[in-house]
């Protein structure tokens, strides 16, 4: 458990953050495997001179121009220099109390459990960054009546229909997702 | 992403457009530099020799020599292009000139529970989307708002919309209802309803909730219903 804190109506809210509650420690996962005969193989890259190599050969490096690699770098968001947002157990984040339905445009990536919060039961808004960072995620902290729990995601936007549909208004980018293999077997 | 969404309620069906949404908080567009110019993330080789077996050398191979070190080609950038996915058997300790890619295989399913215990193996599924099939997506059960947003975890949400007047008036009475009852409608695949829905080709199968909200003021005569996706409860593990 990690210590952190709040910030609801100008008055510290002390509470104590768990675990990330994974779906694979509730429910179990799957993997897929290549098998040859039943012998697991190992995946590999084939170039196209034929040379295939493993995993281990190949590492990641961020370069400039020149292909001298870099560790420091000069961040800019929207053209702009960004600064590095402290982390949330650095902080006192603060809360904003919005109604239970706003969870209907949140889709949440990631959830913690939180203890030893005394607030009142509802929805709050915050912000969560576990690490420093540059762009701070949206978060919202569910207080029920036997625990709670850190939302972190992302808000997405919707729009009342009427007799014409803007279609434009739903031109968004289809997200990738995370190919996962487990048959659903919550109920 | 505009898909279509067959759906059932009250013993009436009708294909309706599942809508994806947009970020309410654009990502900003990140750039990171030196003076020098952009810095960019890159693929390479790193002259590291995968064919050492390190359990069958010994101390004075890696004083006197480098076996561990293949480095004709490191620091060769690989572009996405020249690179495919191959498989190989990791048992066969052979010269790095030798290792070759298997071409006779499948793919396989393991099963693991939440312990970590293989349970199960199977023929790799490939899913199929199921929203618009012959079946219709059916709605169930109802469970109040408070209890749906705080007993589920909700990855993704679609928005609903009609095509013309007639569905219009179906998926405006869908989200009236919901809205008076403040409830959510369990929704469902399969002749019995109780499947879970598959977005997209090879997409993960999601349970289904129908959330609706009618507009007043300016909104007045308008609709909002969503589908809302769920692939686990609210709670940790001890619960």
């Amino acid at each position: 458990m990690k210590d952190i804190s709040f910030a609801l109506n100008g008055e510290l809210v002390s509470a104590k953050l768990g675990s990330r509650v994974e779906k694979k420690d509730l429910y179990g996962f799957s993997k897929t495997v290549a098998e040859h005969e039943n012998i697991p193989l190992t995946r590999g890259y084939l170039l196209g001179d034929g040379r295939l190599l493993t995993r281990q050969q190949i590492s990641y490096a961020r370069l400039d121009p020149e292909g001298t690699p870099v560790e420091d770098a000069i961040v800019e968001l929207n053209d702009e220099v960004a600064t590095l947002q402290p982390s949330s157990f650095d902080i006192e984040n603060p809360l904003e109390p919005v109604p239970l339905s706003t969870l209907a445009e949140f889709n949440v990536a990631d959830f913690y459990p939180v203890e030893e919060v005394n607030i009142p039961e509802g929805l709050y808004l915050t912000q969560f960054n576990y690490r420093k960072t540059y762009i701070p995620k949206e978060a919202y902290l569910l207080v029920k009546s036997d625990r709670a729990f850190l939302l972190i995601g992302e808000m997405k936007k919707t729009a009342f229909v009427g007799l014409t549909v803007a279609y434009d208004f739903f031109d968004a980018e289809v997200e990738e997702e995370e190919d996962d293999e487990l048959d659903f077997s919550m109920f | 992403m505009d898909t279509i969404l067959h759906l059932e309620y009250q013993g009436k069906t009708a294909r309706v457009s599942l809508q994806a949404l947009p970020r309410r908080r654009s990502k900003p567009a990140i750039r990171q530099s030196t003076t020098v110019g952009n810095i960019m993330p890159y693929k390479l080789i790193n002259g590291i020799n995968a064919a050492i077996d390190p359990f069958q050398s010994k101390p004075e191979d890696f004083i006197n020599f480098d076996p561990e070190l293949v480095l004709d080609n490191a620091g060769q950038i690989l572009e996405p292009e020249m690179i495919s996915a191959a498989y190989y058997n990791p048992s066969d300790r052979l010269t790095q000139e030798e290792l070759k890619p298997v071409t006779d295989f499948k793919f396989v399913d393991i099963i693991y529970d939440a312990e970590g215990k293989e349970k199960e193996r199977r023929p790799h599924a490939i899913r199929k989307s199921n929203l618009n099939d012959r079946l219709p997506i059916k709605t169930g059960k109802r469970l109040p708002i408070a209890q749906a947003f705080t007993s589920f975890v909700f990855r993704h949400t679609h928005q609903i919309v009609h095509e013309d007047g007639v569905t219009m008036e179906f998926l405006f009475n869908i989200a009236q209802e919901l809205h008076q009852n403040q409830e959510v409608a369990i929704v469902g695949a399969g002749a019995k309803g109780n499947q879970p829905l598959v977005i997209r080709e090879k997409g993960t199968p999601y349970r289904g909730f129908l959330y609706g909200e009618i507009g007043t003021g300016e909104d007045e005569g308008k609709y909002k219903l969503l589908l809302l996706l769920s692939d686990r409860e609210l709670k940790t593990v001890e619960e």
